[in-house]
């Protein structure tokens, strides 16, 4: 799927609207740096997917987590009529800077989609065949910034504090390798194989946000993720740290990772 | 089990014990027997005390969480102590009349088949009843009630709509809620609403807040469909 994102919409979760926002912060802003955008310029995410453009106008356009097939550079200006073919993510999510401001409907401070309330993107929706993109001015030029983008290939730890419902555990989360499951999504990522042992006890629903570890009877932990719920009964057995929310996102389905308890800075 | 950096904390009369939840994020949590017109006092008290401090906050049926740059012991030390000197809130004394058209509800008959009522004596049980709201959550515009008359509890959907359309009126278990907003959903639905009850233009976007108290009446689906605002 692709969306529209930018850093997210903080301040209406009293009225149950999440966060949204790039998945992964660090490439979003990397895309926009790269064509010389300011970093909160909305891009166009690419979960899982590459996708095709044709240039109505002449513009520039950049991208990371991905290449550009139709093109040698991941940094192009794109002449009227030329065609943009973007591949698959190399992880799970890349981003695609055009240069100007995109317009998007803009709700509750941002321009991130969120389809299932119809909140900013294109009318509140992902991007579908056939839409078309405007940006603000028409742009050509693309400033000589050369950005390092970090590779994710070697994430194998993600560190989290405990949750209130840490108590319930018989058995710590650090002690066990945990596998991305291909369900995962915005909105949560599912893990696999290893189970979690716990004194369940019904709970009353309260607050959780996007890095939330929950605890399903089911044993198997699921982590909240940018589009989450408000408010959840599930035990919040820990938190992961918010610079390691964005690497979790990248994580490929299948791959394992180990949790690593650390102290939270108050 | 006690969590490193967590607090005990006296405020507005009962206790609460102050963990972090992530980075900037703190959760009060008191005693379950604490009714839910103090946690809504409460959050008022906090937002009044708080002010800019903090960017949001969530409260719900045994917690209030609050969004803040401050670190956890100075907002413990504000609120610390602090009380809240009159329990004068709009909402405890207005009670809102929200049109609601039961012809729109599918789960009518599934509800009448399982609480042993004919679809008469449940929109009678449903009118008799004041709703208020308890907290907004779970889905964008979700207004979880209480006030459900408790004979027409039912259990959830098997399975989940895809859809359930802006201004149905749900019932799960003894739970009641209205889903101000278009979403997916398991809920019972009894019956919908004509009114927008969200509108991403106002501020705040909802109409129900929250401890607002309000009761159903019934309209025809020719009403429904001619409704306006």
């Amino acid at each position: 799927m692709a969306t529209i994102q930018d850093r997210g919409r903080f301040g209406y979760r009293q009225y149950g609207i999440p966060w949204s926002g790039a998945m992964d912060p660090i490439y979003m802003q990397l895309a926009n740096q790269r064509v010389g955008n300011t970093e909160e310029t909305p891009v166009i995410e690419m979960g899982l997917t590459g996708i095709t453009l044709e240039a109505l106008e002449r513009t520039a356009v950049s991208v990371v987590g991905t290449t550009i097939t139709s093109h040698e550079s991941s940094c192009v200006i794109l002449k009227k009529g030329e065609h943009l073919v973007v591949s698959r993510p190399v992880y799970n999510y890349a981003y695609l800077a055009i240069k100007g401001k995109l317009k998007a409907s803009y709700d509750f401070g941002s321009y991130s989609t969120y389809a299932r309330a119809g909140f900013g993107g294109i009318g509140g929706a992902a991007l579908s065949d056939g839409m078309e993109l405007i940006t603000k001015e028409e742009e050509t030029a693309i400033p000589k910034i050369k950005v390092a983008i970090p590779h994710y290939d070697e994430t194998s730890t993600i560190r989290f504090i405990k949750g209130p419902e840490w108590g319930m555990l018989k058995e710590l989360p650090d002690s066990k390798a945990f596998t991305i499951d291909s369900s995962s999504d915005r909105m949560g990522i599912r893990l696999s194989g290893a189970k979690l042992d716990a004194d369940f006890k019904e709970m009353a629903s309260s607050a959780v946000i996007p890095g939330t570890i929950q605890l399903p009877p089911d044993g198997r932990p699921i982590i909240l993720m940018n589009d989450c719920q408000t408010t959840g009964g599930y035990p919040r057995i820990g938190h992961v740290l918010k610079e390691d929310v964005g690497l979790l996102a990248q994580i490929t389905p299948g791959k394992s990772f180990l949790f690593e308890l650390v102290e939270p800075v108050s | 089990m006690k969590i490193k950096g967590s607090k005990s904390l006296r405020f507005n009369h009962i206790s609460w014990e102050v963990f972090p939840l992530a980075e900037q994020v703190i959760l009060l949590q008191c005693k379950r027997d604490v009714p839910i017109e103090t946690i809504h006092q409460s959050t008022a008290l906090a937002i009044r005390l708080l002010g800019s401090k903090i960017s949001d906050i969530v409260p719900a049926y045994h917690s209030i969480t609050l969004f803040t740059a401050l670190p956890l012991s100075e907002v413990a030390d504000i609120l610390e102590g602090a009380q809240s000197t009159s329990a004068t809130d709009d909402n405890q004394y207005k009670v809102r009349h929200i049109p609601i058209c039961y012809e729109m509800g599918q789960d009518i008959e599934r509800l009448s088949k399982h609480t042993g009522f004919p679809t008469s004596e449940l929109i009678k049980r449903h009118q008799a009843a004041t709703y208020r709201v308890v907290f907004v959550g779970f889905t964008p515009g979700f207004i979880y009630s209480d006030g459900l008359d408790t004979a027409l509890a039912c259990p959830r959907l098997e399975n989940p709509r895809k859809k359930v359309a802006a201004g149905s009126i749900g019932i799960a278990d003894g739970q009641t809620g209205v889903y101000s907003l278009e979403s997916p959903g398991g809920w019972n639905i009894i019956g919908q609403t004509p009114l927008q009850l969200f509108d991403k233009r106002k501020k705040p976007p909802l109409k129900l807040t929250l401890g607002a108290m309000y009761q159903f009446y019934s309209i025809t689906l020719d009403e429904f469909r001619t409704w306006e605002d």
